[in-house]
């Protein structure tokens, strides 16, 4: 691989929006504590709603993380990005605005925009007329808002990318970031991603799929990955957002560290827009070059953060991949897919999952997969469950895929 | 350094279905604009949009299934890709798939299919979609990220496949992907392009009250007037572009005809504003010389830039002044048109038409017109090349975009004649 010219990045601040809690001290204590974001639908209240068993973000007050005026010309997603990106910023320490602004850029995920935003307008549009829609609408809908009013906020004029894939998307950001630091169209990144799907036509929308949990007796323990029994996929909302620095002006500065992004991978499954490949080959094949990149073996990973689809296509698949990638050392391989605490936040996945490997990283504490009480025999994994795992590790993978069969890995290791 | 060039060009223009038929009429000064009727827009402040009209997927190659579940600007990048592979003479079966790769761009995915179908199945929204009973391949058919896992699933490239949505940069920062994951070693070869079918109801509704959009309802053809002291505001047009970027040295193994090289290719944000623009340009002059100094060439070495150009009071007086920052005294030097004069704002493919327009130009070494200047502005004050086409020598062309949200994109292209070095 070329283009490095020998600089390497790290990750110096988090912040996140997520089912179990907003701000990265209420999500790590609700990951230690194995507790579960999901629950029934609050933000939309129709009796017969599809689907009845969401990730949502509780407690979220906009006007805490925004000014009135932008609060009202954007939606739930670039709210959510807001209150990530302050907390990411203070968490580094660093303020946009005292940096040469065009060395700062942004990278963002988000499937659908400024959904709500879309959906009341679409009714207004229809029911009142083409006067009523919002000036805003245009600027509220596009999946780039988030990265447009973030840079006007902070003052940020540099690189700047807004990716769209579906559950891979947050992690592909995050890579895309690396990269962009690592050859050096910049030497920070905030980086991450959001989605706010929680609107009447989006659950109508969203029961259509069918890998889709609609319902269950008990929400908390509907998303299942990796178990026998499973309900599919649990809609999740939030993201977040990791500083990216480059390494020596991190430890110039003594910023903290809380780990290297050392490889970034992405590849295509390529069968159908609806099916993983079974054997896991392509999937595999982005873990591998993560590792490669690296320079990790299999064995020096001391834990992987698994995307867990939380279908049985889709477990074993990923089961599949991890033993091609891992061979002999998958028996030894802490594995978990902490998403079961929040449900599949789409392109606010990747964000919260690097979240999860960066402070497993930091703290030797592997978070854990919930709602596992009979694991799939098919997937042979040392999965960590029961609580969370002690484990003093020096490198992590994190792996996501997205509907379509995009995958995209990230390979993290402490700075030597 | 590996190096990438273009082999392949696909197009869906509002002017012209296929490389040749739009080229052919951006050379002739052919507009593809006219009232809108993919829908009743009677209510709307701007009734004039830049449709593709004529498009047959199934004609285009496309399976049932392509044809029947998936979104519109989906199936134009299906039928993009498809005459991109054949221009370039490649065959998909005999390339590694694993180092092949997928980079489409597109600001707003699948409007078309959840418009219509929310709006028969909710009676216009008076009533709820839940316990509608959704057509089977909804879902599919507002995948987010459908266009470019399409492509890759089509010719089972297996290589990175991402979806850029940087609003009207989008086509650029697409290229600007793949032209990174080829030149860093992650692929060899890679579709890059841009696609939208956003002339929806909401996809004009939203850009009417904006004050965005044109009003000259009784001249659709004259509406779009990039530069000229009257314009009034973009026309909204559809379509898509995709091309092959290849490794240079892949590129000649396989002999392949090399359009161009792809030299330099930047990003940056204004930070200044969701949809004006500083006045000076500031930020998107710093892009073109970003692009520039990647390219290694300088103002005077640029004999060509098609502009972003949307016909908007402030976009085209900004952009003016930004090329003049970018170029100094050069600017007055350099054949600056815009495609919206002909194809409207295209949207997430608008910089990815331009780029074959680039690419048209440096093959045929003609620039085509801006058409519809007729009275100069003040404030705009480069060689626009009004009305007609004109023969000249292109070596190094430009293009830029800049997009709602502030993101702007600039790549600098260089001829390929004889195989031309660097």
């Amino acid at each position: 691989m070329t283009g490095s010219n020998g600089r390497r990045v790290v990750a110096t601040g988090l912040g996140v929006v997520t089912p179990i809690g907003v701000g990265r001290e209420a999500f790590w204590e609700g990951a230690l504590a194995g507790r579960s974001g999901v629950g029934r639908p609050t933000l939309v209240d129709h009796p017969d709603l599809p689907v009845k068993v969401v990730g949502e973000v509780k407690g979220f007050d906009a006007a805490e993380h925004l000014t009135k005026k932008v609060a009202v010309r954007t939606d739930r997603n670039t709210h959510f990005s807001f209150a990530a990106c302050t907390e990411a910023l203070a968490d580094a320490n660093l303020d946009p605005k005292e940096e040469d602004p065009s060395r700062v850029g942004l990278v963002m995920a988000s499937n659908y925009g400024g959904l709500s935003y879309f959906l009341d307008n679409l009714v207004d549009l229809h029911q009142r007329g083409p006067s009523f829609v919002s000036a805003y609408m245009a600027i509220a809908w596009i999946p780039s808002a988030p990265v447009g009013q973030l840079s006007i906020r902070h003052g940020i004029h540099g690189y700047a990318k807004t990716i769209v894939n579906d559950a891979a998307g947050g992690t592909d950001a995050i890579g895309t970031a690396y990269r962009a630091i690592r050859r050096g169209d910049a030497d920070v990144i905030i980086a991450g991603g959001f989605e706010a799907a929680m609107a009447e036509a989006a659950m109508a929308g969203l029961a259509a799929f069918e890998e889709i949990c609609r319902d269950a007796d008990d929400p908390a323990t509907a998303f299942r990955p990796f178990n026998r029994e499973r309900s599919g996929i649990v809609i999740g909302e939030g993201g977040g957002v990791v500083i990216l620095e480059e390494l020596e002006r991190a430890q110039a500065r003594g910023a903290q560290i809380y780990g290297e992004i050392a490889g970034f991978a992405q590849s295509s499954d390529a069968r159908s827009l609806k099916e993983f490949d079974p054997a896991g080959t392509h999937y595999a094949r982005a873990m591998t070059q993560a590792m490669e990149q690296a320079g990790l073996a299999p064995a020096d990973v001391g834990y992987m953060n698994a995307d867990g689809r939380g279908t049985e296509p889709g477990d074993r698949a990923e089961a599949r991949a991890l033993e091609l990638a891992f061979g002999e050392r998958l028996a030894g391989l802490p594995v978990s897919a902490p998403k079961s605490m929040v449900g599949n936040t789409l392109s606010g996945a990747g964000a919260i999952d690097l979240a999860f490997a960066l402070l497993a990283l930091r703290n030797g504490v592997l978070p854990p997969t919930i709602n596992l009480s009979d694991q799939d025999p098919e997937c042979r994994l040392d999965l960590v469950t029961g609580g969370p795992r002690e484990a003093a590790i020096d490198a992590a993978l994190v792996g996501s895929r997205g509907t379509s069969g995009v995958n995209a890995v990230l390979a993290v290791r402490k700075v030597a | 350094m590996r190096r990438v060039v273009i082999t392949g060009l696909g197009i869906l223009a509002p002017n012209g279905i296929g490389k040749e038929p739009f080229w052919d009429a951006c050379k002739r000064g052919v507009s593809g604009a006219g009232p809108v009727t993919h829908f009743d827009a009677s209510e709307m402040i701007s009734r004039v949009a830049c449709q593709v009209d004529g498009f047959d997927p199934r004609a285009a190659g496309l399976d049932d299934y392509e044809s029947t579940a998936l979104d519109r600007h989906v199936q134009f990048a299906l039928a993009a890709a498809a005459e991109a592979v054949e221009d370039a003479g490649l065959d998909t079966t005999r390339i590694d798939g694993d180092r092949a790769g997928v980079f489409v761009g597109s600001t707003n995915s699948a409007p078309t299919t959840f418009e219509g179908v929310w709006e028969e199945l909710t009676n216009k929204g008076a009533e709820s979609l839940v316990g509608k009973p959704l057509p089977p391949e909804f879902y599919f058919g507002i995948l987010s990220n459908a266009a470019g896992s399409s492509v890759a699933v089509r010719y089972g490239f297996h290589g990175p496949t991402s979806l850029i949505s940087d609003a009207c940069s989008s086509g650029v920062d697409a290229a600007e992907q793949a032209y990174q994951a080829i030149v860093e070693g992650h692929c060899d070869l890679a579709f890059a392009g841009g696609t939208d079918a956003s002339v929806t109801p909401m996809g004009l509704a939203c850009y009417c009250t904006l004050g965005a959009v044109t009003k000259r309802n009784d001249d659709p053809t004259g509406a779009s007037r990039p530069f000229d002291r009257d314009r009034d505001g973009f026309v909204l047009g559809e379509g898509c572009a995709m091309f092959l970027l290849e490794e240079l040295e892949h590129a000649k193994a396989r002999g392949a005809r090399i359009y161009a090289e792809i030299l330099g290719v930047a990003t940056n944000l204004n930070a200044y504003h969701m949809t004006a623009l500083p006045a000076d340009g500031g930020p998107l002059a710093a892009v073109m010389q970003a692009a520039m100094r990647m390219a290694g060439v300088t103002p005077d070495d640029v004999d060509y830039l098609n502009a972003h150009g949307t016909s908007t009071p402030v976009n085209d007086r900004s952009e003016t002044a930004a090329a003049r920052l970018a170029y100094g005294d050069a600017a007055y030097n350099i054949a600056v048109n815009s495609t919206k004069c002909m194809i409207g704002h295209t949207q997430g493919a608008a910089s990815a038409h331009q780029l074959v327009v680039l690419c048209m130009t440096m093959r045929d070494q003609i620039v085509h017109p801006t058409i519809n200047y007729e009275n100069p502005d003040p404030d705009c004050d480069l060689d626009y090349v009004p009305n007609a086409a004109r023969e000249m020598p292109v070596r190094i062309a430009m293009a830029n975009a800049s997009g709602f949200g502030g993101i702007n994109s600039s790549i600098v292209v260089h001829g390929w004649h004889e195989g031309a070095p660097r």
